[in-house]
């Protein structure tokens, strides 16, 4: 290789290295101050489900569904019970009323329970949820502010932000630190 | 029986070192005044209290050596020392812990009444906060998973905007103790005021060795 063709070669990588460098810090000149401006993007998607206290949310969601639905199976279990019993006492002859009294207060009983719990879980999911998200954006707020940078953005499936350089992706380190401040692993 | 004659006098030339040791260990937790030690269970450096700001709120959950407990319970009346040692050897078999949440900035509704609108909602919330706490809280090791024996709030009498949950943790049956090696996270599960899970994590060593309330000059 020719000694001009080595450093084009040089040239060519350190323009890269700089270009790649240039990218952090994006120079928007501000009217007033005439200052760079430090814009950086985050993928929400990326950040809300590998967020640990989303994870967390989404685990104790589940071990409540869980014990509300055999809380459910139980009662339906006791109906499934009654209602062989009733069957029995059909083909013996007649019902006595107090079994089908029962077996309907039992019925009315489980269709209560399952619109109460499918109201209880709705608020609770909509709360550790709104939780987890609020948890994020007061974190990615502090943490913008502690970084120097003037503008996050988030993408989002709407398509606020429709494309950025890998340069100004911030999403590995926030999520990196997101969830080392959740863990307590300081 | 007749112990072996050569294994007696090694015996007897450990027994001094081995009772210095056990002085060493049962003196090495430092003592403080009351003053004092309400200042290092507040000193973030110290590993006794972890923080946690969400939106105007600030979740603190601190740690209560068993002596401060025991002298809680003790305060107004007449202090009898001996009664004062049984009550911190119990509440060494026990892990408490303050929860406090309270408002970014002192100003505005006082926390019980966030986010409230109307009465009902405030009855709610405060049953919420005074019977509904033990199952929002949980202490978490290698070794255990459980929720509080007890779970009170504080009574502010409305004086202050934030509010105390004051947790109680104690070995399960069959459990000999609580951890005493790892770390120990105190998780609180906040779905009153949308806050999200809180992991408090604590090292478990650092709890064992919190300082001491020195008992002379704080029951007067």
């Amino acid at each position: 290789m020719s000694a001009i063709k080595q450093k084009l070669l040089i040239a060519a990588c350190l323009a890269s290295v700089l270009c790649a460098a240039g990218a952090l810090t994006v120079s928007l000149t501000s009217g007033n101050t005439g200052s760079a401006t430090r814009l950086a993007f985050v993928r929400s998607n990326v950040l809300i489900y590998e967020y640990q206290g989303m994870k967390d949310a989404h685990a104790r969601l589940e071990t409540l569904s869980n014990e509300w639905l055999g809380e459910i199976k139980q009662k339906e279990e006791n109906l499934k019970g009654q209602q062989e019993l009733i069957h029995k006492a059909a083909d013996e002859g007649e019902v006595p009323q107090v079994l089908q009294r029962d077996a309907a207060a039992a019925y009315h009983e489980i269709e209560a329970l399952k619109s109460e719990i499918a109201g209880e879980f709705q608020e609770k999911e909509q709360k550790l949820t709104q939780g987890a998200l609020n948890q994020i954006n007061d974190f990615v707020q502090e943490y913008g502010r502690r970084e120097g940078y003037d503008l996050v953005l988030g993408t989002s499936n709407s398509g606020n932000v429709l494309y950025g350089v890998d340069a100004i992706d911030i999403t590995d380190e926030v999520l990196k630190e997101l969830n080392r401040v959740y863990t307590g692993n300081n | 029986m007749p112990m072996p004659t050569g294994f007696i006098p090694g015996l007897t030339r450990l027994l001094p070192l081995v009772g210095i040791c056990i002085l060493l260990i049962s003196c090495g937790r430092e003592k403080m005044d009351h003053a004092e030690l309400m200042r290092a269970l507040e000193d973030p450096t110290r590993g006794l209290v972890r923080e946690r700001s969400v939106g105007d709120l600030v979740l603190r959950c601190k740690y209560i050596p068993p002596e401060l407990s025991a002298w809680r319970e003790m305060r107004g009346r007449e202090f009898n020392i001996a009664e004062y040692h049984r009550r911190v050897a119990e509440h060494a078999r026990l892990q408490t812990f303050a929860l406090q949440i309270a408002p970014r900035e002192d100003k505005g509704a006082a926390v019980s009444m966030r986010g409230v609108q109307g009465y009902e909602e405030f009855a709610q919330r405060t049953a919420e906060l005074n019977f509904g706490m033990e199952d929002r809280l949980r202490l978490v090791s290698e070794t255990c998973d459980m929720h509080p024996v007890l779970a009170s709030l504080n009574n502010s009498y409305e004086l202050n905007r934030a509010r105390t949950v004051m947790m109680v943790f104690a070995p399960r049956e069959g459990m000999e103790e609580l951890p005493q090696r790892g770390t120990v996270e105190v998780v609180f599960e906040d779905d009153l005021f949308a806050t999200g899970i809180h992991r408090f994590v604590f090292d478990a060593e650092t709890l064992v060795n919190a300082p001491q309330l020195a008992i002379g000059s704080s029951q007067k």
